[in-house]
């Protein structure tokens, strides 16, 4: 079914159009939520809170823009909201924004750490990007910042993990 | 082992194009692209699949929650327009009473049944944190019905036998229904299924409440007739 006829039926409260949405946006959803938060509970939290919010704001959204993008934002946000409320020793193993946080010896066996350990706005857009295969237009419409603020961050991103990798490179042949 | 012009890259200073030139002629670079490769190709492998098997259950069902919600509030106005005006169809009320209450107990009966019949873990078992919001959900409709029938069942003995009838009928039938959703969640108090049965009976018990206080402060009710 069409994308619009199916926000129309979320417009008149039908769940099966939720559903449906769902079904198309799940695993999405449940990836980046997940690389955000490194936690499955929390992610699915995420994305029910989505739901929950797209099912209030449904009337705000307009067509003309990116569907993929308002709802993408709605979760992104969401994950947010669930990073703030969090305690800080936690905060502090996913690295704060602004500040990388180096991955400890124990974490340097996987990529996954090493993502996890990005700030969380360079977080969001390398896996929109690299993991999910967004653009970098969709990125700055679903994160609200400029396609150059997306680039750069892409780029730093690259430059941070690439560092994770070559050291980690060496304290394998050390 | 550095480069500047790596460092270039890296604080955004050089295009791609301009860097590939340079790697080509540069280990250092070359090996840098060559580990941006590795990552890239690392983070395309995280693209798997995550099973969440009872997610739309609980989305679900907030999300009807919201709706109860909504609904009720949209009802809440309704009734204080209709005591305004005054004007109430009796014959309207005695019409849908019968189905409505015939339908909720074919529903919540049908609901109760599969409820208690799956004994196994299903997609309409509710997450901790889903069955406590609803089971506040149920107490505030248990308060509001206490208030309502402080009010409203001594009032019923001024209205038409009828009504009385009708009225006791009904709320028999929808408290029959409330006591057989409880004996199903006893045995299961995760079942999303019989907790909706159940909200929506209190629902139903509320509003007819609300009925029996909109007739009396209507003025409309018959005296005893029979």
């Amino acid at each position: 079914m069409d994308e619009e006829v199916l926000i129309e039926k979320c417009k008149q409260g039908d769940l099966m159009a939720y559903r449906m949405i769902y079904e198309r946006y799940e695993q999405p959803f449940l990836r980046t939520a997940f690389r955000m938060l490194g936690r499955q509970q929390e992610a699915e939290d995420a994305v029910q809170d989505t739901f929950l919010k797209l099912y209030r704001g449904i009337h705000h959204y307009r067509s003309g823009t990116r569907f993929s993008s308002y709802i993408f934002r709605i979760l992104i946000n969401s994950c947010y909201d669930v990073l703030r409320k969090r305690s800080p020793e936690v905060s502090l193993d996913l690295g704060k924004a602004g500040h990388y946080h180096q991955p400890s010896n124990e974490t340097r066996h996987s990529i996954k750490e090493a993502i996890a350990a990005l700030p969380d706005q360079m977080r969001a857009c390398f896996v929109l990007f690299a993991v999910e295969g967004f653009k970098q237009e969709e990125i700055a419409e679903v994160l609200e910042i400029k396609v150059g603020t997306v680039k750069a961050t892409i780029h730093w991103a690259k430059a941070k993990l690439r560092t994770w990798l070559s050291a980690s490179r060496k304290e394998e042949k050390e | 082992m550095s480069c500047k012009e790596l460092e270039r890259y890296d604080r955004g200073e050089m295009d791609e194009a301009e860097f590939m030139r340079h790697a080509a002629s540069c280990p250092i670079c070359r090996q840098a692209l060559q580990l941006d490769e590795e990552v890239t190709s690392w983070a395309k492998s995280l693209k798997q699949p995550i099973e969440a098997p009872h997610l739309w259950s609980r989305i679900e069902e907030v999300l009807l929650e919201e709706r109860a919600e909504e609904q009720q509030l949209a009802q809440e106005p309704q009734v204080e327009k209709k005591k305004k005006s005054g004007r109430f169809s009796l014959r309207w009320r005695f019409l849908r009473i019968v189905p409505a209450a015939a339908a909720l107990l074919i529903v919540v009966g049908i609901g109760v049944y599969f409820g208690l019949k799956s004994s196994a873990p299903s997609s309409g078992l509710l997450a901790e944190k889903a069955l406590a919001r609803v089971e506040k959900k149920e107490q505030e409709y248990m308060r509001a019905i206490k208030d309502l029938e402080k009010q409203a069942l001594p009032q019923m003995a001024d209205l038409n036998l009828d009504f009385v009838f009708l009225y006791r009928t009904r709320l028999e039938t929808i408290d029959a229904q409330i006591e057989q959703c409880r004996e199903a969640l006893a045995l299961n108090p995760a079942n999303a299924h019989i907790r909706r049965y159940l909200i929506a009976a209190l629902q139903e018990k509320k509003e007819t409440l609300a009925e029996v206080l909109n007739l009396e402060d209507e003025g409309s009710k018959p005296r005893r007739s029979i």
